[in-house]
């Protein structure tokens, strides 16, 4: 598979979003820099990942005259139930359950006002909130990965040659409901002409082991009770994002997966090729 | 003997005229130094076009890429737009690649006007990013600068910021430094700048002239056969713009390294 499909707003890609907001989010999250009662819940890191990701997926399509949409976007919640969070407009051109990004980037909950180091100077910059953390019940993610294999699959039945579509799941793990890679399997086995579908899995643990960063081994992996789960069903990076994120001056192989444990996941959706993107911005 | 000067461009396919993003501009052919610039906006940024244009016109005035850069950052300012992603992004600054030509006349014989006295002169070029010079000699390509090879092309050149900090909001890393090269040339050269696409094609096809000779022929007008031809009458520059959209758009739909889909632009250079 050659996974070169031109993303391009006549040929988007979809990339759809799995969130586990499951009681157990509720724990605190190991990766960061705060410890014990002042480090964050993994739901929060969670929301803040998720917000995040879609800013930038937003700036990397903005333009003076508006936001191209060279994108799709899903987002499916997993905990006390399983479901699409947004809903598209009627009158949508996208596949079910999919929103172009210019949809998100006019509509997020609000915007927040945040203080960041610019040029040596502390100045304000807006922050769009699209989701607010969320932890509740089980993790049914066998369920979730199903729901999001029919959702691919009908958005590939409108898109049969444009670039696959890529599904991130955030979560911190630990699935409630079977074992999720045979469904991670289905889930990877629907395909464009480009490509089988991506699966890529960002892990938000309560283990203070070290990030790890798109391993291309087990070895790799902290000792973690479902780290090596998850990266059992990430799918391996394409050629193209291997070479993207050799670029960037990672070091990367065939092996190479779409899966990050306690770490900022911007990488997976960067290394999207849409057009000249200057070296100097990160 | 009067400097020639054809100029070409034509959007992505599928992009309006108003999403072209190259630039390109060129002082008055009749008088040394003659200059020509040619900037690629980056499609990542906003406002890259606009920063593009306001690059070339610099380098017009200025001949020297580092000075142009100073006075096209001191014009720049970006129309206001408070949506939340034109704040961002024009806070992340403006980016493009940019390569100029400054052409000279012989030694110490420099003067204004036509240069028919002495038919011969130097030349020198700056580039930051994935812009190409090509020198054309007696029919071979004797200079391919900055880039040799085709496959040096990727989707993460270093770029020219709208931005003189090395620390903007975007955490940007230090600018790489442009780099320069000069030389001589003769009369009957020619010399071709073209943003990165068109390069990345040429270099491909090296040593095959007859194809990218097809290119340097739709400067020459129309012709019994080749593909400077076109129906009716229209004027010689409109000719030649529709040789160049042919010439791209069966170069986008070759089998073997096509064009890339993406503005392409080219300046051509008969001396």
């Amino acid at each position: 598979m050659a996974y070169s499909a031109e993303i391009s707003r006549s040929s988007p890609t979809a990339i759809l979003f799995l969130l586990d907001q499951s009681a157990s989010m509720q724990d605190v999250f190991g990766g960061a820099e705060q410890r014990g009662d002042a480090a964050p819940s993994k739901a929060r890191v969670l929301a803040d990942t998720v917000n995040s990701l879609l800013q930038n997926l937003v700036l990397r399509c903005a333009k003076e005259d508006g936001v191209r949409d060279y994108f799709h976007v899903g987002i499916v919640g997993y905990g006390e139930r399983v479901q699409p969070l947004i809903r598209p407009a009627a009158e949508s051109p996208t596949a079910p359950n999919f929103v172009p990004i210019s949809y998100l980037a006019e509509r997020p909950l609000r915007l927040e006002q945040r203080v960041r180091q610019v040029n040596g100077e502390q100045r304000k910059v807006k922050f769009p909130i699209w989701f607010d953390p969320r932890a509740k019940n089980g993790t049914p993610m066998c369920q979730a990965l199903d729901l999001a294999a029919q959702i691919v699959r009908d958005w590939i039945d409108l898109h049969p040659h444009d670039f696959p579509p890529i599904v991130v799941n955030v979560t911190d793990g630990e699935a409630t409901d079977g074992d999720p890679l045979e469904f991670a399997r289905q889930l990877r086995s629907f395909a464009t002409d480009d490509g089988e579908a991506l699966l890529f899995n960002v892990h938000l643990s309560s283990s203070e082991a070290p990030a790890v960063e798109l391993p291309d081994a087990a070895a790799e992996l902290p000792r973690e009770d479902y780290a090596l789960q998850l990266f059992q069903m990430s799918s391996p990076l394409p050629f193209s994002m291997r070479a993207a994120a050799e670029q960037e001056g990672y070091r990367v192989n065939l092996d190479t997966r779409g899966f990050v444990f306690n770490a900022d996941p911007a990488s997976l959706v960067r290394f999207l090729e849409i057009g000249t993107r200057p070296s100097n911005l990160r | 003997m009067p400097i020639k000067v054809h100029t070409f461009h034509v959007p992505k396919s599928g992009h309006t005229d108003d999403e072209y993003e190259d630039a390109f501009a060129t002082s008055d052919p009749d008088r040394l130094p003659f200059r020509a610039a040619i900037a690629d906006g980056a499609t990542e940024s906003a406002f890259s076009g606009g920063w593009a244009r306001a690059w070339v016109a610099e380098y017009l005035k200025h001949g020297d890429l580092i000075e142009s850069a100073a006075a096209a950052r001191a014009r720049w300012t970006p129309p206001a737009d408070d949506r939340w992603y034109v704040e961002a992004k024009a806070a992340q600054g403006s980016h493009a690649a940019v390569l100029g030509v400054e052409i000279s006349a012989a030694g110490t014989d420099s003067r204004p006007g036509h240069i028919d006295s002495r038919p011969g002169g130097s030349w020198r070029a700056e580039s930051l990013g994935d812009c190409c010079l090509f020198l054309i000699r007696g029919g071979a390509l004797r200079l391919s600068w900055p880039f040799t090879r085709a496959d040096a092309f990727h989707n993460r050149p270093a770029l020219l910021s709208s931005h003189a900090s090395r620390d903007d909001s975007a955490g940007a890393a230090a600018m790489e430094a442009p780099v320069a090269t000069e030389g001589t040339w003769h009369a009957g050269d020619a010399f071709m700048l073209t943003t990165d696409a068109l390069a990345a094609w040429m270099l491909a096809r090296r040593e095959e002239r007859d194809a990218w000779r097809s290119l340097l022929a739709c400067a020459d007008g129309p012709s019994a056969d080749g593909p400077g031809e076109a129906p009716g009458d229209s004027a010689p520059d409109d000719r030649a713009r529709g040789a160049f959209e042919r010439f791209a758009a069966a170069a986008r739909r070759g089998d073997d390294h096509p064009l890339s889909n993406d503005d392409t632009t080219a300046v051509i250079i008969r001396l």
